[in-house]
């Protein structure tokens, strides 16, 4: 008895050396594995940067970047749509377009790839109304996920998403014209049925592409295939849109006056001014404010130190942070809403420059009726220029719509793109704009080029 | 080798193989959780080279892994503590939230921090106070200041289903500035850390009649894990500081604490995350975000 005792309590004791053996050895390696975080780096710049961007993130939305065009083409037609329809449109699919310009997507530069990728007749079609990065694109529709990091910017004008048998890809192009193609980390799937033509809808538009035309000998004569890109649209049909009337050219009253120096960081008591028959000009130290008859405001710094701070604008001390094209954008909104730009208008923004190159960026939001640009005499309602986390230069004009005022039809567009066609020297790229004529609103044909107005 | 002899040597070699096991575990556990005295020596010598001087001392030796905690929704804790303290009446939104009750007013501003004012308050002029250091008096003080904490967050907390960490409060800095009028600082902490929060006090007649500052308002529900940075790499982003500041003076660092930033996200979640406070002799702190390792305060 005392010997089966013996050998239980030896091998008891030898059970618990090797568990211990064991134990110990889990312990060591539980020091070696890898451990699992689940509040990462990323997480906590993103939880402290869309903070401080709080001043103008409540001032973004997708409509900002809300496309000039979208259309959805099968084997049989193509329909396309403008302004808000459009707008209304692009919400359907805004997930998808996030999935092709968001930072995981992944990016092939490839001409030749690009062109067979689009050889199907089965696509959705969205042009904006220039040509925007596709950080601005993806946080404008996602401002909650603001972080301070730029990635490698592409400039997106246009895009073909393809819906396939597995997912999509996107074909995007920009105004000079360099395709690449677009895959998005995770499979997005487009439910082909919805976007047939047929089934999206009535009242859209026809529409051809520019290499689509049949080309008559006098198109030829006007240079037409040197001059246009080849998905320039063109449009058999007129086009019916909303329009307006307008209040603009008014001269600011003294409170406006007083509140647009306030915004721009300027005491209207103390500040000097000097009249002249078209307006008055603003003096003080280092900047300058013109204050037109017509209502156009341009401020200007002299230097840096004497610029509006990027910094105090979106109020985040960026001192030792490089500042991202999101904040000059967000700063040009800031500034638009101190000033008074959106106050009493059925006007709204929308982005139509956002550009970047080392440490200067310029910003340009127009009006925009019914989703269809404005053009007014600035071409814009805002323009900042950013250089060293410093505002040295805005411009602005105020433009209210106030009323809706029927419909306008617009006639013989073909003729009258043609009629543009000619009379540009160079490439260009045609855009029908909402032009400003005895206070009302009328659809026209702008020709522009990527140096020149937008 | 009888079986008996066989059955001896095999516990031996155990024994010896545990004891060299225990050796390496508590060597692994020495260097996973303690700087050891070269290292040391070595960043005091780096940042000596920079004009930063870093007494051995003032080195916190233990490392740490800090986690990441949360408070989602938070308005509703805030929306808690002000009807507590002033009795729910009106309330008005703007650029500040304001409840004002009976017996006071809360607002909370934007960058949501307090202000309580009690309806009896009538402020207490500029004078500093002479500290009080009567062990008695400042219990009683603690205990009014404390208690006034606990009416803040009891209601917000006895409705919070779980909680991820327990929040405690200290009172120090209490001066007396005139017959029953002090002043004090309420110090938040979370699993003993020092948070940035602090609530500055006026209390009289035995109660608190003035309160500014920022607190939790609620515990923290949820805990997430989270890669720590090294102290050696904050100090080392620390000297680069001051390697690229104009007219930069040498400094001798006072002491190295780890404390916990509060911040909110555009949900007005809360968050409170693991940093790193480096305090100077002339009262300079530099916040490093030992998640991100960004700095967050100077």
């Amino acid at each position: 008895m005392k010997k089966h005792i013996y050998i239980i309590k030896i091998a008891a004791i030898c059970v618990l050396l090797v568990i211990l053996v064991c134990l110990s050895l889990i312990y060591m390696n539980s020091y070696r594995s890898v451990k699992v975080v689940s509040f990462t780096a990323d997480m906590d710049r993103i939880v402290r940067a869309t903070r401080y961007k709080e001043t103008y993130v409540d001032l973004i939305s997708d409509s900002l970047v809300s496309p000039y065009f979208i259309a959805f083409s099968s084997d049989e037609e193509k329909t396309g749509f403008f302004g808000d329809e459009a707008y209304r449109y692009y919400k359907e699919i805004e997930d998808v377009v996030s999935a092709f310009v968001g930072p995981d997507a992944h990016k092939y530069e490839s001409e030749e790839a690009a062109f067979k990728y689009i050889a199907s007749n089965n696509f959705i079609y969205i042009r904006y109304r220039y040509e925007l990065p596709t950080s601005i694109l993806y946080y404008m529709q996602n401002p909650d996920r603001i972080i301070n990091d730029i990635s490698d910017d592409e400039y997106v004008y246009d895009m073909f998403i393809v819906p396939t048998s597995t997912g999509a890809y996107a074909v995007v192009r920009d105004m000079r014209g360099n395709y690449s193609l677009y895959y998005p980390e995770e499979e997005v799937r487009i439910n082909k049925s919805n976007y047939l033509p047929y089934n999206v809808f009535d009242g859209g538009l026809k529409f051809e592409f520019a290499f689509e035309k049949d080309i008559d000998n006098a198109l030829v004569l006007t240079g037409f295939n040197e001059k246009i890109n080849m998905f320039e649209l063109f449009f058999p049909s007129d086009i019916t849109v909303n329009s307006a009337v307008v209040e603009t050219g008014t001269a600011l009253d003294n409170a406006t006056v007083g509140n647009v120096l306030l915004a721009l960081g300027l005491n209207p008591e103390k500040i000097s001014s000097h009249e002249s028959d078209d307006g008055v000009t603003y003096y003080d130290e280092g900047a300058n404010v013109r204050i037109t008859n017509d209502g156009c405001i341009a401020y200007s710094a002299l230097s840096l130190q004497y610029g509006i701070s990027l910094s105090e604008t979106i109020g985040y001390d960026l001192s030792g942070e490089s500042y991202s094209l999101t904040d000059c954008v967000g700063a040009a909104l800031v500034l638009a809403r101190k000033i008074g730009l959106y106050d009493g208008s059925d006007f709204m923004f929308a982005l139509t420059c956002a550009e970047m190159d080392g440490e200067r960026a310029v910003i340009e939001f127009s009006y925009t009726y019914d989703g269809i640009t404005v053009m007014t005499d600035n071409n814009y309602a805002v323009r900042i220029e950013v250089t060293d986390g410093h505002i040295i230069s805005l411009t602005c004009s105020f433009a209210k719509a106030h009323l809706y005022d029927g419909q306008t039809t617009y006639t013989q567009n073909e003729w009258k793109t043609r009629a543009a066609v000619i009379n540009s020297d160079g490439p260009i790229d045609i855009s029908y704009v909402h032009k400003i004529k005895n206070g009302r609103l009328y659809l026209t044909t702008v020709a522009f080029s990527k140096e020149d107005a937008k | 080798m009888s079986w008996k002899n066989l059955t001896w040597f095999a516990i031996a070699v155990l024994i010896i193989i545990n004891s060299i096991f225990a050796i390496t575990v508590f060597i692994d556990y020495r260097n996973n959780n303690y700087y050891d005295a070269s290292s040391i020596s070595e960043i005091t010598e780096i940042l000596s080279s920079s004009g930063i001087t870093l007494d051995s001392e003032n080195f916190p030796t233990r490392r740490v892994s800090l986690p990441v905690y949360n408070l989602p929704n938070s308005f509703y804790a805030l929306g808690r503590a002000a009807d507590a303290l002033t009795g729910e009446k009106t309330e008005t939104s703007g650029s500040a939230y304001t409840v004002e009750g009976d017996s006071g007013i809360f607002t909370l501003n934007g960058d949501f921090t307090f202000e309580y004012v009690d309806i009896s308050y009538d402020g207490i002029g500029d004078e500093a106070g002479e500290k009080v250091t009567d062990k008695a008096e400042l219990k009683q003080l603690s205990s009014t200041a404390l208690s006034f904490v606990d009416a803040m967050t009891a209601a917000a907390n006895e409705e919070s289903r779980q909680s991820a960490a327990d929040l405690s409060y200290g009172v120090d800095d209490v001066y007396r500035i005139d017959d029953g009028v002090y002043t004090a600082t309420i110090y938040e902490y979370i699993d003993t850390y020092k948070t940035v929060n602090t609530i500055n006090v006026v209390v009289a007649a035995g109660k608190v009649v003035f309160a500014d500052g920022s607190i939790m308002f609620a515990l923290p529900t949820n805990k997430y894990s989270a890669n720590n940075y090294e102290l050696f790499g904050i100090l080392i982003k620390e000297k680069r500081y001051f390697d690229s500041a104009e007219n930069a003076v040498p400094m001798t660092i006072s002491s190295i604490e780890y404390i916990y930033d509060m911040c909110f996200d555009v949900f007005d979640n809360i968050y409170l995350i693991p940093a790193c406070a480096i305090t100077y002799t002339d009262g300079t702190v530099h916040i490093y975000d030992i998640v991100s390792s960004d700095l967050i305060s100077e």
